[in-house]
């Protein structure tokens, strides 16, 4: 219900309102931004053009769907456009520089935001299109449904991909080492 | 924990939670959010702005419509009425046709014409034509009032001839009443034939002054003030030549004569009839 009164506020063009929605939202769009783009400066100016257009498009949403998948489509939607923009595939500066020795055991990793680090950088090692079902699936928690709402899929192709893109991924850290028992 | 366990259920091929990886969901730079705001602000006001730009234009655009809607309205009639006021025409054939027939200069060189013709300053077309009516309406005035004025002046100068004359005729009869009686019958013949010339010298004297009035007094009627008032009743409906004289047609003449001798009004004839009508002079009684 807060939800809904929050809508119909930022319908009638409630700055406070639109404050409220994106301190919700930011960090989900910067993130979704972010491991698409794989440029935090990228992720930044991309979330901002979202906010601007939910701020534009508010009317536009019909209520059919969560907001969060109305949300998350625009910014999955703006992020393509950027890349077509680009149009050169953007090079992950951190991960390139990134280089983990075969021998790299999870025995030796103490740290805890060592294995995250890892885990974050062999996801940016992956396809865009894996990427963007593990961000969408394994981070941000998002559903089969809304997945395949925010993506145009069916429910069976998103997946039939999510298991490609887990597939994909425990190659990626079988390749760090980071295997349990190895 | 989540991780581990992400990782034990990827390596063992198992079915994942959603969101086991939320520990790796990247947080927005703090200053983020404000700029976010700072834009969302700025469109905001850019979107009243134009808003208002656009009001503001459809209304000016309104505003002008209507206004042009009126003028064109209105301009018809007001030009129509100001036509009425000036005596502007707008036919140029027919305001340059007045021009030449307020100047009388129908044949008049065909450079002048030209010039009033092929004038596009509508204004000085305008001018011309007010001006030159003007300038006949002056002019018929003016003549009028010098007509009046020599008329009134010969009518006073007659009077006072016709009542010098009168005097002089009086003293000429008894004159001539006395010499009559004393000559004998043939030189009567002589002297009547001589009265007649006299009389007609007399006629023709009193006729002579207004002869350029083309009419010849055959009655003169001698009143006193208290007949006067009588015999111009009578003559109220026959024609008026001046104050003194009137025009009777032979009918009237004879309905007159018939009230003049009622009243024993003394008449005398200067001339005979010849034409229909016939002129009476009135003249007053010597006291």
């Amino acid at each position: 219900m807060e939800e809904m009164e929050l809508i119909e506020r930022c319908k009638n063009k409630d700055l406070l309102a639109f404050e409220k929605l994106f301190s919700i939202y930011e960090n989900k769009i910067y993130n979704l931004s972010y491991y698409t783009l794989k440029n935090k400066e990228d992720a930044r100016d991309v979330t901002q053009d979202v906010c601007l257009k939910i701020y534009k498009s508010i009317e536009k949403f019909q209520g059919n769907s969560k907001i969060s998948t109305w949300i998350y489509r625009i910014t999955y939607n703006t992020c393509i456009d950027y890349l077509k923009k680009k149009k050169a595939e953007i090079s992950f500066e951190e991960a390139s520089k990134f280089e983990i020795d075969n021998e790299y055991r999870v025995e030796s990793i103490v740290e805890k935001n060592e294995i995250k680090n890892i885990i974050k950088k062999c996801i940016l090692r992956l396809s865009n299109d894996h990427r963007t079902i593990i961000i969408l699936r394994d981070i941000n928690g998002l559903s089969y449904q809304e997945i395949s709402e925010i993506l145009g899929l069916e429910i069976g192709t998103v997946k039939s991909r999510i298991n490609r893109a887990r597939e994909a991924l425990k190659n990626e850290l079988t390749k760090t080492g980071i295997r349990r028992g190895c | 924990m989540s991780l581990e366990r992400y990782l034990n259920d990827l390596d063992k091929n198992e079915e994942l939670e959603a969101g086991l990886l939320f520990e790796l969901e990247e947080t927005a730079p703090d200053e983020l959010h404000n700029e976010i705001i700072d834009r969302m602000i700025n469109e905001h006001t850019l979107h009243k702005k134009q808003k208002l730009n656009h009001k503001f234009l459809t209304g000016l655009a309104a505003a002008i419509l209507i206004f042009v809607g009126a003028r064109s309205i209105y301009l018809p009639f007001h030009n129509l009425k100001k036509s009425e006021e000036t005596g502007y025409l707008k036919d140029k054939k027919e305001l340059s046709k007045n021009i030449m027939e307020d100047r009388g200069v129908a044949k008049q060189a065909p450079g002048v014409t030209q010039y009033s013709l092929s004038n596009e300053n509508t204004t000085t077309d305008k001018n011309m034509s007010s001006a030159n009516i003007t300038n006949d309406r002056l002019e018929t005035t003016k003549k009028n009032i010098s007509q009046a004025t020599e008329k009134s002046l010969a009518e006073k100068t007659n009077d006072v001839k016709l009542q010098q004359e009168r005097k002089e005729k009086d003293t000429s009869e008894k004159n001539y009443s006395y010499d009559k009686k004393e000559k004998t019958q043939v030189t009567d013949f002589k002297n009547n034939d001589i009265n007649d010339e006299v009389l007609n010298n007399n006629s023709n004297k009193t006729s002579s002054d207004f002869s350029d009035k083309s009419y010849v007094v055959n009655y003169q009627l001698y009143i006193n003030d208290e007949e006067e008032e009588k015999v111009r009743l009578i003559l109220a409906g026959s024609t008026k030549l001046s104050d003194n004289i009137f025009s009777l047609t032979e009918e009237d003449f004879k309905n007159f004569l018939e009230e003049v001798n009622r009243d024993n009004i003394q008449l005398e004839m200067l001339n005979e009839v010849k034409e229909d009508k016939v002129v009476i002079e009135i003249l007053k009684k010597q006291p």
